[in-house]
């Protein structure tokens, strides 16, 4: 095929004009047929294929350099077709790599298009599994080898010489290509490449028509992720034109399809139209940019492409936009446009946005010289709440802010490329929604911004944001890489802040309550990602979760890496502390290995404010002076600091003042020089009797404690713990202990000393224990020591387990009224007991049921009841189990020989089960029945059982002159005989009989006491003849009756019926104090016994018929009908007394009665209302006296014969005669009645005082008067000392001086002639002397 | 009555008397065996000596009166005994010697300043390291029951009011001066009410003590001293 191509144009045959010529012609051709038959028949038969593969294979190394395989060379001649089978070309890659090419089949078929004109054209090339390996190292290199013969430019562009060697059709089936370019890195892979091309014409014009296919192939480019993709392609070529009649590209999410025209391809000129889906996400994974916003896009459009100039018009519209990033992140983002492309630039005109809530429409321009691009942009209608969910992040949470409202941005922003160098400034305001969602705050902001990709930062001015309850004024630049924005911050209230601020202290920490007002003035530094607050901060009435502060106020610097709160100071009503804090921080978190530091000072700042601030609630009050030295780590703080706490109650205790040295980290607290004063509750202030002092350290980790303590005298009726209602103890407590060990088991010793150890009233003594503890057991030793050796032993006191208990202990002449006393309330025990005995512990301390004790007392004597008790034989107690069991015991005394047995259980249903028996001295009673005292003699056999609440006694109680008295109550028993008869709950009397008052009662009834002593119930009747009652006090009466006494201890009455003979008014009973009393009306004794305070009245009284009233100075006949009402202390007597005749002495004067009547008509108190009338002679006038009126306003009326004026009458009465002047003595009129008082009350101070002393030394009266306070004044201000001395019974001396003046002295001599009179010699202060004589007279 | 006769009475009153002289030499104790000290009586072991005895009675004569008898300020120094041993079993804090020397000074002044003074010492035998230790003792005692009985001593405003309206305003009525009001001199009451309750207190407990000790009075100390 050398000869030219003429398309379109026939061979022209040829003719001949001689046979001859013909003929031989023919037979030439015939031959040339033959040999041509021959010829072809060889070639079909393949007898020269080998030699044709040869030629062949050589000729393809000479084209393509390369080293030629070839399998299988076949030519068939009639088909005009040449099959290459397994065809290899080796290029220049390395062993054992792919070769250059390889084609399983290549098929060549030829068409002579003319024999003559050696016109021949490819009909079709047909290759069969074609693999291609290209590779291009990173020298430039490749394995495409050079052609061995140069090729010959040729100087006809390829297009025509295309056209010149037409090819009918091309065919690549099941392609493989492998291109790997190292230099860009660029691979392209895969098989299923398909590539036909057929020939044609079109328009009279030959053009191919191909189809490419490849529908699956890998592609890796550069560092990009290998991806999928596939490509089809149709195209058409023509001598001048190339048409692209569809090409589609597919990637893993993305497809475009495009359609182009280029024609001339002499001077081409490209014409365009696309559409297509672009998923953002092949771009993210394909070019790994993790950072690519989420979405797809939707485009399409046309364009050209002419002289060098591009032009195209489109849309696009975006839907799915997701943002991720961390600054900013927010989804659903759709926008939408129409470009224009051309002059190198594109325009979006109408770019509309829907973001955030709202919506923005601006202008795009790009100018493709450098790809940059222009927004212009206003947003209108975003949410607040929306674009603060999209800024938020972990460093920043913003979204916690819960503000909202409508945001307005008016923005330009610039950028190149993909986002490089993008800026963007403008404007936001905020206003308020119309409708809030709930939980949302209503926020307002003016912003202004502008923002630099390039600088990292943002630049804020003038700007202000506003909630109801915050603002917020800042300026100044916020950058990634450096920030200087100045912040003032006003919060009216903290609590719409607890969120973020919680947020920021971490999403695992629990969250707090934060309240209160709050200014911060200050900066914010550093990259924003992690930036520093720094400023000055003041809060107030600030609240942290349980903790609170009035005023807290600092500079304050938070950052990521730390927290400083330096110059601070916190108040709390008068506690306030001054500290410099600092915290440090990994990525704003507290870690376990973080450093801190602090100093914190505080001056006798109250505890309950500084409780209140750290959230403690100790029942500890004071002023706490110290300073305070933190240090360490979070995980492992360490705390020292000297403090002193001064006006300090704990607990209960009073302490003046507490101090030592305090160090605190994870290992060990300890306090050393440690120092506790206490004043007892109630103690007058400013005193410190208690001392505690030492040293004290606890280990956390194996729990172990070590002391060096020493307390003295700390008042044991402040322990709580050991005190019981029925056994008060008090007294000083005093030891010494040291040790060291596990806290529970510490081996220590040490000394204790109880001094002055008291049960309830009684004094016990004083005791001293020496304590010796191994960690393993306990001893401690006991003693007495004041007085010594009454009480020794010990107790052992195992650490472990159940912490076995042994002891024992020995007693000798030891006093056990106050056990007796206080734990039995046994109020009949005087005088001084003894006791002997062994006492012996056994049990363990945590089983308390299994703790008992066994008593052996072998002398036990008491005085009980004002008499002598005494064991005969050894007692012998066991007490187990609540349950105290007497084995045996036998007392004897006066009158008294009596054995005891049985238990009392003190727990539980605390049954008992009591014998006693034999005689018993009834003075014993006393000691059971407050009040009652008895004396006599008795047998008892009596059992006692049931509870102690209700015990039910059977037996007998014999008695015989006895006597009986109750209190106040003014009748007493004698000669009482009979038999008392327990019934199990009731006691009935049997032949009982007694004298009172000279008289004899017998008695009937019964008591019951099933209820319990405290319930009991009385009913006796008695019968009584000639009794002498004294009731009221300085009255006797002299009664007959009969009388029923019922009721309950709670309420008695006493009834009947009396006759009454005489009533005698005892020596001094003077009417003239009756007459002469104040307005009181008449009282009855007053007694302290609830019994006869409840006692009701209910007894006639009437007078026999010769009844008489009678006193020293008086005696009447009378007549009386009375009715006693009322109660013991309110007696109410209704009824008259009639004074017959009779006389009485007055004032010296003895008068005759001329009438007398004596009405009781008051029903509410006694208040008798009297008329009587009495005359006298005195010198020589007789005077009538009239008293009349109710007692207690009586009115006396005087007349005399001769009459007198009334106060010659009195005088006449009272001196004897008419007339007399008094002066009145008064004394000291000089003296203020302050000064006068100060007197009195210091001398009687003093008196006490010296009263003291008197009883150690003796000497009579010896004191120094101090002058209280407030009462010295400038006269008297100095000591004084007074001496006096008693000689002999009658005569007194007494010397007193002011110390401070030589001068001032006194010397007074008093002789006591009778009780109620004495002389006093006096020489005063200023030197002179006076006599007087002292009367006293005391009136009742 | 003849010569002889009054000289045989003279020979009958003589005799009795030589008889008591002789009686009274050879009952005399021989020269150099003159008492010094001894034991009077015994306290839980410790003994009150007879120069205790002595130096309290001449103290008592210092300060202007008798000395008491013997049995009575044996009971004295038994309870100065008990006071001590608890004030110091309860480590409580003796008198400073300011405090001591101030006591002394009042006391100078009261016996008519410092020569005055001196020769009353003198006179009833004792020196002065004998009467500060007395006098130190007096404030230590008295400062000891002030310190255990105060913070028991309770006195609330209802006490303070009866014993205004009742011994205070007698006691001023019968001087015959205007009671002051109860406010202005409530602090006095109160502490006087606090004094009478230590005072009390005391008693009772000095009371108590003393039936838990065992005390044994030495018979011869009946004859002791004067």
């Amino acid at each position: 095929m050398t000869e030219k191509k003429q398309p379109g144009q026939k061979p022209k045959p040829k003719r001949s004009w001689t046979r001859r010529i013909f003929r031989a012609f023919l037979a030439l051709v015939a031959l040339l047929i033959l040999l041509a038959g021959a010829g072809v028949a060889v070639l079909e038969l393949g007898w020269f294929d080998g030699s044709m593969r040869n030629a062949v294979i050589k000729q393809i190394e000479q084209v393509t350099g390369g080293t030629v395989e070839l399998k299988r060379f076949h030519f068939a001649p009639l088909a005009l077709r040449v099959e290459l089978t397994g065809l290899t070309v080796h290029g220049r890659e390395p062993e054992g790599t792919p070769p250059l090419l390889h084609a399983d089949l290549l098929i060549v078929r030829i068409q002579v298009d003319s024999f003559w004109n050696k016109k021949v054209s490819l009909r079709e090339l047909r290759i069969l599994k074609p693999e291609v390996h290209i590779r291009f190292n990173a020298d430039g290199t490749s394995n495409v080898p050079p052609p061995r013969t140069p090729s010959v430019p040729s100087d006809r562009p390829l297009r025509v010489r295309l056209f010149e060697f037409a090819i009918h059709h091309l065919q690549l089936d099941d392609g493989t290509i492998l291109y790997n370019d190292v230099r860009v890195p660029l691979v392209a892979e895969g098989d299923n490449f398909n590539l036909s091309v057929d020939w044609g014409q079109a328009h009279s014009a030959p053009v191919y028509a191909g189809k490419l296919t490849w529908d699956r192939f890998t592609l890796v480019a550069g560092r990009n992720m290998p991806f999928a993709a596939g490509v089809s392609l149709r195209f058409a070529i023509s001598a001048d034109a190339f048409h692209v009649e569809q090409l589609q590209l597919k990637l893993p999410h993305s497809n475009f399809d495009v359609q182009a025209d280029i024609e001339p391809l002499a001077a081409p000129a490209l014409g365009f139209r696309w559409r297509g889906m672009l998923d953002f996400l092949d771009i993210k994974e394909i070019f790994r940019k993790p950072t690519m916003p989420g979405g797809k896009v939707d485009f399409g459009g046309s364009g050209t492409f002419k002289n060098g100039e591009w032009k195209a018009t489109g849309h696009y519209a975006a839907r799915e936009i997701n943002l991720p990033y961390d600054w900013f992140h927010s989804g659903g983002i759709t926008t939408r446009g129409d470009f224009q492309i051309a002059h190198n630039t594109m325009v979006v005109p109408n770019f509309e946005a829907t973001a955030l809530g709202g919506t923005m429409h601006g202008r795009v321009n790009l100018d493709f010289k450098g790809l940059l691009f222009r927004v212009e942009s206003h947003s209108t209608g975003m949410s607040v709440g929306t674009v603060l969910n999209a800024i938020a992040n972990k460093s920043l949470p913003v979204e916690t802010f819960h503000w909202d409202g409508a945001m307005s941005v008016d923005a330009l922003s610039t950028w190149a490329r993909d986002f490089k160098h993008f800026a963007s400034q403008g404007t936001t305001d905020w206003t308020a929604a119309a409708v809030l969602p709930p939980g949302k705050i209503p926020a307002t902001a003016h912003i202004e911004y502008d923002y630099s990709m390039d600088r990292n930062g943002v630049v804020l001015r003038a700007s202000r944001i506003e909630t109801p309850t915050t603002t917020i004024i800042f300026g100044g630049t916020l950058g990634g890489d450096d920030s200087a924005l100045d912040v003032g911050l006003t919060v009216n209230d903290m609590l719409p802040w607890d969120d973020f601020i919680n947020r920021l202290r971490g999403e695992d920490a629990a969250p707090e309550r934060i309240a209160g007002r709050a200014t911060w003035q200050g900066k914010l530094t550093g990259p924003l990602v992690n930036p520093t607050f720094a400023g000055h901060v003041h809060a107030f009435d600030a609240g942290y979760g349980t903790l609170y502060w009035d005023e807290a106020e600092g500079d304050l610097t938070y950052s990521s890496t730390g927290f400083q709160f330096a110059r601070a100071h916190a108040r709390r009503g008068n506690s306030v502390a001054q500290f410099d804090l600092s915290l440090e921080l990994e990525d704003w978190a507290y870690l376990e290995n973080a450093k801190w530091n602090m100093d914190a000072d505080v001056s006798r700042t109250p505890l309950d404010g500084l409780q209140q601030m750290f959230g403690l609630s100790f029942p500890v009050h004071g002023l706490l002076t110290g300073g305070f030295h933190g240090r360490g780590t979070h995980g492992d703080p360490q705390l020292t600091g000297v403090f002193e706490i001064a006006e300090l109650n704990a607990w209960g205790w009073s302490i003046d003042r507490a101090r030592g040295q305090l160090t605190l980290d994870h290992r060990e607290v300890r306090i050393a020089n440690g120092e506790l004063r206490v004043t007892p509750l109630g103690a007058a202030g400013g005193r410190a009797p208690s001392l505690l002092t030492g040293n004290i350290g606890f280990r956390f980790a194996d729990a172990n404690i070590n002391f060096d303590l020493t307390g003295a005298v700390i008042p044991i009726q402040a322990i709580h713990q050991i005190q019981t209602p029925r056994m008060p103890l008090s007294g000083d407590l005093s030891f010494q202990l040291h040790g060291s060990g596990p806290l529970l088991a510490p081996a220590a010793q040490g000394t204790v000393r109880l001094v002055d150890l008291r049960a309830g009233q009684d004094l016990f003594g004083s005791f001293e224990g020496k304590l010796d503890s191994d960690g393993k057991t306990a001893r401690v030793e006991l003693s007495s020591a004041l007085p010594a050796d009454r009480l020794r032993g010990h107790v052992e006191l195992a650490l472990s387990g159940d912490m076995p208990i042994f002891g024992e202990l020995d007693v000798k002449d030891m006093d056990p009224d106050p056990l007796i006393r206080a734990g039995l309330h046994l109020e009949g025990i005087t005088g001084s007991s003894s006791m002997d005995g062994h006492f012996k512990l056994t049990g363990a301390l945590l089983k308390q049921d299994s703790i008992s004790m066994d008593v052996n007392l072998t002398h036990l004597a008491m005085d009980y009841a004002f008499m002598k008790l005494e064991n005969k034989d050894p007692i012998q107690i066991t007490y187990r189990k609540n349950e105290v069991r007497i084995e045996h015991a036998n007392l004897t005394g006066s009158n008294t020989d009596f054995h005891i047995s049985g238990f009392a259980r003190f727990a539980g249903d605390r049954t008992l089960g009591l014998k006693l028996a034999g005689a018993v001295d009834l003075r014993l009673l006393a000691g059971f029945v407050p009040r009652l005292k008895t004396s006599g003699a008795a047998n008892v056999n009596a059992s006692i059982e049931g509870t102690l609440a209700a015990p039910r006694i059977n037996g007998r109680l014999e008695v015989v002159k006895a006597s009986a008295n109750y209190d106040d109550f003014p009748a007493g028993l004698s000669n009482v005989t009979g038999a008392f008869v327990f019934d199990a709950s009731r006691l009935t009397f049997e032949n009982v009989r007694a004298e009172t008052g000279g008289g004899e009662l017998v008695f009937g009834g019964s008591v019951s006491y099933g209820d319990g002593f405290s319930a009991m119930r009385y009913d006796i009747t008695t019968r009584a003849s000639n009794v002498r009652i004294r009731y009221p006090v300085g009255m006797s009466w002299l009664t007959s009756g009969s009388l029923r006494f019922s009721g309950s201890t709670q309420a008695a009455t006493l009834s009947g019926s009396v006759t009454v003979h005489r009533l005698l008014l005892a020596q001094g009973f003077d009417l003239a104090a009756l007459l002469v009393s104040n307005s009181q009306a008449v009282r009855a004794p007053t007694t302290s016994s609830p019994f006869l305070r409840n006692l009701q009245f209910d007894i006639q009284a009437k007078s026999s018929p010769d009844a008489r009233v009678e006193w020293s100075s008086a005696s009447f006949e009378s007549e009386a009908d009375l009715r006693v009402r009322g109660t013991w202390e309110n007696p109410i007597l209704l009824g008259r007394i009639s004074l017959l005749n009779g006389e009485l002495s007055f004032a010296g004067n003895r008068y005759r009665l001329s009438r007398g009547d004596i009405d009781f008509t008051n029903p509410f108190r006694l208040d008798p209302v009297l008329n009587v009338q009495a005359t006298t002679t005195v010198q020589q006038y007789e005077v009538t006296l009239d008293i009349s009126g109710p007692a207690s306003r009586l009115a006396m009326s005087y007349r005399s014969d001769p009459p007198l004026p009334t106060t010659d009458i009195i005088n006449l009465l009272a001196l004897g005669q008419a007339t007399e002047s008094t002066a009145y003595r008064g004394s000291t009129a000089a003296q203020t009645p302050q000064s006068g008082a100060t007197s009195l009350l210091s001398e009687a101070i003093s008196s006490q005082l010296g009263g003291r002393l008197e009883k150690l030394f003796g000497i009579t009266r010896f004191r120094v008067d101090p002058f209280l306070a407030g009462t010295t004044n400038a006269q008297n201000g100095a000591a004084r000392v007074t001496i006096e001395e008693r000689v002999g019974n009658h005569l007194a001396v007494t010397y007193a001086t002011n110390v401070a003046g030589a001068q001032e002295e006194v010397v007074q001599v008093e002789y006591i002639v009778r009780p109620d009179i004495s002389i006093v010699a006096l020489r005063d202060f200023n030197g002179t002397f006076s006599l007087d004589v002292v009367f006293k007279k005391r009136f009742k | 009555m003849g010569s002889q006769a009054k000289g045989q009475l003279r020979a009958f009153a003589l005799l009795p008397m030589t008889i008591g002289i002789l009686a009274m030499l050879m009952c005399r104790p021989a020269a150099g065996q003159q008492v010094v000290d001894r034991i009077v009586a015994r306290v839980e072991g410790d003994v009150l000596l007879l120069s205790d005895l002595r130096e309290l009675g001449q103290f008592q004569k210092l300060l202007g009166g008798e000395p008491e008898t013997e049995s009575k300020r044996l009971d004295e120094l038994i309870d100065q005994w008990i006071v001590e041993r608890e004030a110091q079993a309860a480590q409580f804090t003796p008198p400073s010697d300011a405090d001591v020397t101030s006591a002394v000074r009042q006391l100078e002044k009261s016996l008519g300043g410092t020569q005055a003074y001196q020769k009353r010492m003198g006179e009833v035998g004792l020196t002065s390291t004998a009467v500060r230790r007395l006098l130190g003792q007096e404030l230590f005692f008295n400062r000891y029951f002030d310190y255990k009985f105060r913070p028991a001593a309770q006195v609330d405003g209802d006490a303070e009011q009866k014993y205004y309206d009742g011994e205070f305003t007698k006691e001023m009525t019968a001087r015959g001066q205007k009671v002051p009001p109860i406010d202005s001199v409530r602090e006095q009451i109160h502490e006087l009410l606090v004094q009478q309750d230590i005072s009390a207190r005391a008693a009772q407990w000095l009371t108590e003590s003393r039936s838990r000790l065992k005390i044994e009075i030495v018979p011869e100390a009946a004859a002791g001293s004067k």
